[in-house]
């Protein structure tokens, strides 16, 4: 699964591929970073730019961390499409990096809800997501096989009309 | 050696902590009071044991004389000691505990009451002869009168209304030309906000310095002083860091403010610890302000430069022994400065702030001092004032007492509710505060927009996804299952 923030009118993903893996991307760039919980809301943290202990904390939609004598807050976005810099009413996004295997429904063609539209390949799981209203499929923006980060739309997913 | 067999701390956070902390050092057994909503808070939890005097709001708990005077009488006390705030400078509580028999740990009521009103604590101090702001204030003077009496006391003047408050009514004039139009101004502002056109004239001061005297009224009646405290860093006139000595303050200037405190103490019969409150020009001039006839916040300083506790001097004094120290072999020694921890948010005109202290760490190092009220889980509420806890630091010298409480401070870690912990090291960064030039509006000349830290360090992003996504969190180092969190998503069915 991937938590999104918005930091400075940028959207970062922050998605958990393993235990201690925690991969950060960023419309620029993709970092994984290793954060070990030690417990009591410290961690270990060991990232390309040096490691170090610090404290974070989730209370309902705010994370909280300290890291080296700074306290810095951020809001969970729930806009599950991304922020102003990727308005995409109506698609879907990938939950966690992976790698699109397969899309299931026609380009223009309507769908029910629960329609399955992709399968993601991810996390050495096969998953599918499925359209959550009905609509009309408007395009596909990852191609087949590829490798897409947390927060990736998938899907352009029109929602029809009352 | 003190006569009290049990103490009522009638206060909480962490003064009351404070307080039951040196009453269990002196062999005194302690008695909290709380508020319903601070049942399980740190200092109701510290005493021997705890009366819930009312409901959270203050005026129906702390601050109801007669539900604490019940508690004291109900636990068997024998003293209050009434900390800061609330019912601490309340002159007809410290008569209340009188008629019931119990001794209030604190100056006598006369004193609270002679220093409980400016204007005339002002004309106290001014017969006594320590030195106020100068000034001129005579309600029926013409324009004219007031005139010659600006000229007389020198510009800038302050033109303020005398029933004012809040800055409402109040206006800085530079040059005489401009007197006749501020004085106007003023009175409408006043008439409007007051009722009362009535203004006066002081001396307006520009920079002053905020340094305050900490007196002590022993048993036998003599009064002596433990130096002074800087506490020029200021927001919403409030003090937010505190230091001993002064970088402003010589020896000579040091005995003539004592002398004046001293004296100021003495002119209202005053026992106990008390603080006399001045402002200090560029000049080396200084003014008296208003006396804290109670424990004040910052004591902390006072006693790591001094090597005494003030509250078992208080506890002490009450009882009617000697306050654990010579007074005459008191040497101040290094340099101590306290950050106040506040639930506030400074980049949002301090605005206090609620929530919970989901994670927190405080201070552990040589030379630090940590008085807290805090504990994991406690819930910071509106009702009460949002101090959180007092971070002290000593050293031999300034700088190097500045610099253990920046390292100290950094080593904090109150995570849940906002506070002004970033402020305070930034603050103590300035190179104004490294330099020691301070006054009274240091803050909003040195950092007059400040804004939380923002960071796209991936390392701080993934704490907060480490967090967000629940590892490590009271569970354990819990991996959640992805299908309890995919929400539309599910797994496919191979089979098909």
């Amino acid at each position: 699964m991937s938590l999104f923030v918005t930091v400075d009118g940028k959207r970062y993903a922050l998605g958990r591929d393993a235990p201690t893996r925690i991969t950060v991307t960023g419309p620029e760039a993709e970092t994984t970073v290793e954060v070990e919980a030690v417990g009591g809301g410290a961690y270990l943290v060991t990232g390309p730019e040096g490691g170090g202990a610090g404290f974070a904390t989730r209370i309902g939609d705010t994370l909280w961390v300290r890291w080296r004598g700074r306290t810095y807050r951020y809001a969970v976005d729930r806009s599950r499409t991304g922020g102003r810099r990727a308005p995409a009413p109506g698609g879907l996004t990938a939950p966690m990096p992976g790698q699109v295997l397969k899309h299931l429904v026609d380009v223009d063609a309507s769908v029910e809800p629960g329609t399955p539209l992709v399968v993601l390949e991810a996390m050495k799981m096969q998953l599918e997501i499925k359209a959550p209203h009905a609509g009309r499929v408007r395009g596909y923006p990852q191609a087949e096989g590829a490798r897409v980060p947390a927060g990736a739309l998938l899907v352009d997913l029109e929602e029809a009309g009352p | 050696m003190s006569g009290f067999s049990k103490v009522l701390v009638a206060n909480r956070g962490e003064i009351a902590l404070r307080i039951i902390r040196t009453l269990d050092e002196m062999g005194i057994a302690s008695a909290a009071i709380a508020s319903e909503a601070d049942r399980l808070a740190p200092h109701a939890l510290a005493a021997g044991e705890c009366v819930v005097v009312g409901p959270a709001a203050a005026s129906e708990s702390y601050l109801n004389a007669s539900a604490v005077l019940r508690a004291a009488a109900g636990t068997g006390c024998d003293a209050v000691h009434p900390g800061y705030g609330f019912l601490s400078e309340n002159a007809g509580f410290a008569e209340a505990c009188a008629g019931a028999g119990i001794t209030f740990i604190g100056p006598p009521a006369a004193a609270i009451r002679a220093m409980g009103s400016k204007t005339a604590s002002r004309e106290t101090m001014e017969r006594a002869g320590v030195p106020v702001v100068p000034g001129f204030q005579e309600p029926g003077a013409d324009d004219a009168a007031i005139a010659e009496a600006a000229g007389r006391l020198g510009y800038p003047v302050l033109v303020k209304a005398s029933s004012g408050g809040g800055g409402k009514g109040m206006r800085v004039v530079h040059d005489p030309g401009a007197l006749a139009g501020a004085l106007s101004l003023c009175r409408s502002e006043a008439e409007a906000a007051f009722g009362d056109p009535t203004v006066y004239l002081e001396r307006y001061l520009l920079r002053p310095r905020h340094v305050e005297v900490q007196v002590f009224g022993d048993a036998s009646g003599a009064v002596f002083h433990l130096g002074e405290r800087e506490c020029s860093v200021q927001r919403r006139h409030q003090k937010i860091l505190e230091e001993s000595p002064s970088p402003a303050v010589g020896p000579e200037l040091r005995e003539r403010m004592g002398r004046a405190a001293v004296t100021a103490a003495e002119a209202v019969g005053y026992r106990n610890a008390g603080t006399v409150e001045f402002l200090l020009d560029p000049r080396g001039e200084f003014y008296f302000l208003e006396m804290n006839t109670r424990l004040q916040v910052e004591h902390p300083v006072t006693e790591l430069v001094y090597g005494v506790d003030l509250v078992a001097a208080q506890v002490a004094t009450a009882a009617g022994d000697p306050p654990g120290f010579d007074p005459a072999s008191l040497v101040p020694r290094g340099h101590a400065v306290e950050a106040r921890l506040y639930a506030e948010d400074p980049a949002a005109g301090f605005l206090p702030q609620a929530g919970t202290v989901a994670i927190l760490r405080l201070p552990e190092r040589p030379g630090v001092r940590v008085d807290s009220g805090l504990r994991e889980g406690l819930e910071i509420d509106v009702h009460y004032d949002p101090l959180l806890a007092k971070i002290t630091a000593w050293d031999r010298t300034r700088t190097a007492a500045t610099r253990r409480l920046r390292n100290a401070l950094e080593d904090c870690v109150v995570l849940g509710v906002a506070t002004n912990l970033d402020f305070l090291i930034d603050v103590l960064g300035l190179p104004a505060w490294e330099s020691g030039d301070l006054h009274i509006q240091f803050l909003e000349e040195h950092l007059p927009a400040w804004s939380a830290p923002v960071s796209e360090d991936p390392r701080v992003l993934a704490l907060a996804g480490a967090a967000g996504s629940g590892a490590g969190t009271a569970g354990g180092r819990g991996y959640p299952s992805p299908w309890a969190t995919l929400g539309t998503w599910s797994p496919m069915d191979r089979g098909k």
